[in-house]
């Protein structure tokens, strides 16, 4: 198994050549997650620590090592991605990320919601394939990677693309294109030259610094990188930024509705007014669901509920595209689903939503060409800074023209 | 606090009647065992005697067993995490209970991993729960090599020899035998026949989970 690049458990390999180097694989802290071990029993007959945070990889204890092939990675081939149409202001932010690649630098695109940052990667994977560098496409959800590995593929059908994520086929490959989550990370070091990190405020990348260390472990020293979000936050303002507020179809962002105080009537009317449409309602939390559910069952309207730990929500999603139907959820679905036509509720929505969730949640609306105005309702009884900030960064955004 | 199970925070519940229990687990996580009760001998919910222990008590091998939860979802993922991931710090969720109980002036004897086994997962989980418990822990029986049990179906476990070897005096001793979860009962009977066969005294057992 080649594992030029990756550090993996020494039980792993069988076979130890002269180019393997071998490290204890916890000592202070674990040296493959850098969490502090607890101690465990062993049959090593030495105080033994193991790592609990990188457990579900594989336990990791004092008496175990790590294993990796110092020779280097082979040079990479260059490919050409299948023509695309971009507009003025992508084809701006597009260059930016050519040079970016080209300088080893820093970048942050700030882009909105639908704005079509995926078509704006390829020129930049494309120079820098042309340049023998590795890319890495990296985001911290699981179905973020998926879509973006069929964009990719479909834009580059002649490289190397590999695709990880929990339970994918492709576990410990090295491709010329890698799209990962920031989890997979944790077996590479210094493999890629060029890491675009998509999403880069979702959870659990957020304030997780771990993922953090992961990414940044990846990266070779002269690495470029690359952040991309619609949302992000102070610290990430610091890095050199180019902007695109404005959708692939030139249309503005719909501006959310605040319909407040609200009644159980009000919400009622708003579905049956949006009959013919598939409308998606968010709630703040989990146990939220239930209630909303059997309260709107209780003026005679049936919803389906999807949560981030229902089993069934990809089939769920699946039904909802197809169907005229209500979609009760968390903020599970507030990034990356694509619906046309959707109509979009937030029920107490200043309660449990943060200005990003809201955002993000409103960039769920009008992304389809043929449907660019949807709804997008906030019911709120109360105010809450997120609701107002929120509303007013989406009206500063379709102020913006590019300059 | 973390939840040692869950990993969320939590704030645990110190009133005068718990000063002196372990508070590191969140209740949500507590809630997820469910006890177990019923037989008498095995704690298999629904009746008295279960038909396994009437089973047992027809071929002269009664054995009195203490079961401590249910073998439901929530406990097969607890097992999953604690023996085959190797997470053993989450055994101590469980040392209020195992230290409740009560026993004779004797050993605690757990049931032992072959040694293929043992140099595979490279501890014993029924000699950490053992060690939670109130006595002292003697290793006093031996097993050979084998497929492990939980790879088998009930048929093909009833067919097996047994396997174990007594390793220590226990002539006069009363034995309590530690395992972790109670599907069929031959484990322990057939360890209990062994150290019958050597003179051990009163033998009962104490397991973790029971198989529902």
């Amino acid at each position: 198994m080649d594992i030029r690049g990756r550090w993996i458990s020494a039980k792993q390999m069988e076979t130890r050549l002269s180019t393997h180097q071998l490290i204890p694989a916890v000592t202070f802290t674990c040296q493959r997650c850098g969490a502090f071990p607890v101690k465990g029993p062993c049959t090593c007959g030495k105080r033994c620590y193991y790592c609990r945070r990188c457990i579900a990889y594989g336990k990791l204890r004092t008496c175990d090592q790590l294993i990796t092939d110092t020779r280097p990675l082979d040079p990479v081939h260059p490919a050409q991605h299948q023509p695309i149409r971009l507009t003025p202001a992508q084809t701006t932010v597009a260059t930016a990320i050519e040079q970016t690649i080209l300088r080893g630098g820093r970048l942050l695109v700030h882009a909105v919601c639908g704005a079509g940052k995926t078509p704006m990667f390829f020129p930049g994977i494309e120079r820098a394939l042309a340049n023998g560098k590795r890319v890495l496409v990296t985001a911290p959800r699981a179905d973020v990677v998926r879509e973006l590995t069929h964009h990719i593929k479909q834009a580059f059908p002649t490289a190397h693309v590999v695709s990880l994520y929990g339970g994918s086929a492709d576990r410990l490959l090295l491709g010329e294109i890698t799209v990962s989550t920031t989890h997979q990370l944790i077996h590479y070091r210094s493999c890629f030259d060029v890491v675009l990190l998509d999403e880069v405020d979702a959870f659990p990348f957020h304030m997780n610094w771990t993922l953090h260390r992961y990414v940044k472990r990846a990266m070779t020293q002269k690495a470029a990188l690359i952040l991309l979000s619609a949302t992000p936050s102070m610290w990430h303002r610091r890095y050199p930024t180019v902007r695109l507020m404005r959708r692939y179809h030139g249309h503005p962002l719909p501006v959310p509705r605040l319909k407040s105080p609200f009644t159980m009537q009000s919400i009622v009317e708003w579905l049956h007014q949006y009959e013919q449409q598939p409308r998606l309602v968010f709630v703040p939390r989990i146990a939220a669901l239930e209630a909303w559910q059997t309260r709107l069952k209780e003026v005679g309207i049936d919803v389906t509920t999807v949560h981030a730990e229902d089993p069934d929500r990809i089939e769920k999603i699946q039904a909802f595209r197809t169907t005229n139907g209500i979609l009760l959820t968390t903020t599970i679905l507030e990034r990356g689903v694509t619906i046309s036509n959707v109509q979009v509720a937030v029920l107490d929505a200043d309660q449990g939503f943060s200005t990003k969730a809201l955002i993000q949640i409103s960039g769920r609306v009008g992304r389809d060409a043929a449907y660019p105005d949807g709804d997008i309702s906030f019911f709120a009884n109360d105010r809450s800074d997120a609701l107002f900030y929120a509303i007013h960064q989406i009206q500063k955004a379709n102020r913006w023209t590019t300059s | 606090m973390k939840c040692l199970c869950c990993q969320h925070d939590f704030i645990p519940n110190w009133e005068l009647s718990n000063m002196w229990t372990s508070q590191n687990i969140c209740n949500p996580c507590k809630m997820k065992f469910v006890k177990s009760g019923g037989c008498v001998d095995c704690g298999k919910p629904g009746i008295d005697l279960c038909q396994d222990c009437r089973r047992w008590q027809n071929l002269g091998l009664p054995l009195h067993t203490r079961t401590m939860y249910l073998y439901n979802e929530e406990a097969k993922a607890f097992m999953h995490r604690y023996k085959f991931l190797g997470d053993t710090v989450l055994i101590r969720m469980f040392t209020d209970e195992l230290k409740k109980v009560k026993m004779r002036r004797g050993w605690i004897v757990p049931i032992p991993l072959s040694r293929d086994r043992l140099s595979e997962r490279k501890f014993n989980q029924a000699e950490e729960i053992a060690r939670r418990m109130n006595g002292k822990v003697t290793l006093a029986l031996k097993r050979d090599e084998g497929t492990p049990q939980s790879r088998k179906s009930r048929e093909e476990r009833l067919k097996r020899s047994n396997p174990f070897h007594v390793t220590k005096e226990v002539a006069g001793k009363n034995i309590l035998l530690v395992d972790d979860v109670y599907t069929t009962g031959i484990t322990l009977r057939q360890a209990m026949v062994r150290l019958k066969e050597a003179g051990a005294s009163e033998i009962s057992a104490v397991t973790l989970f029971r198989s529902i």
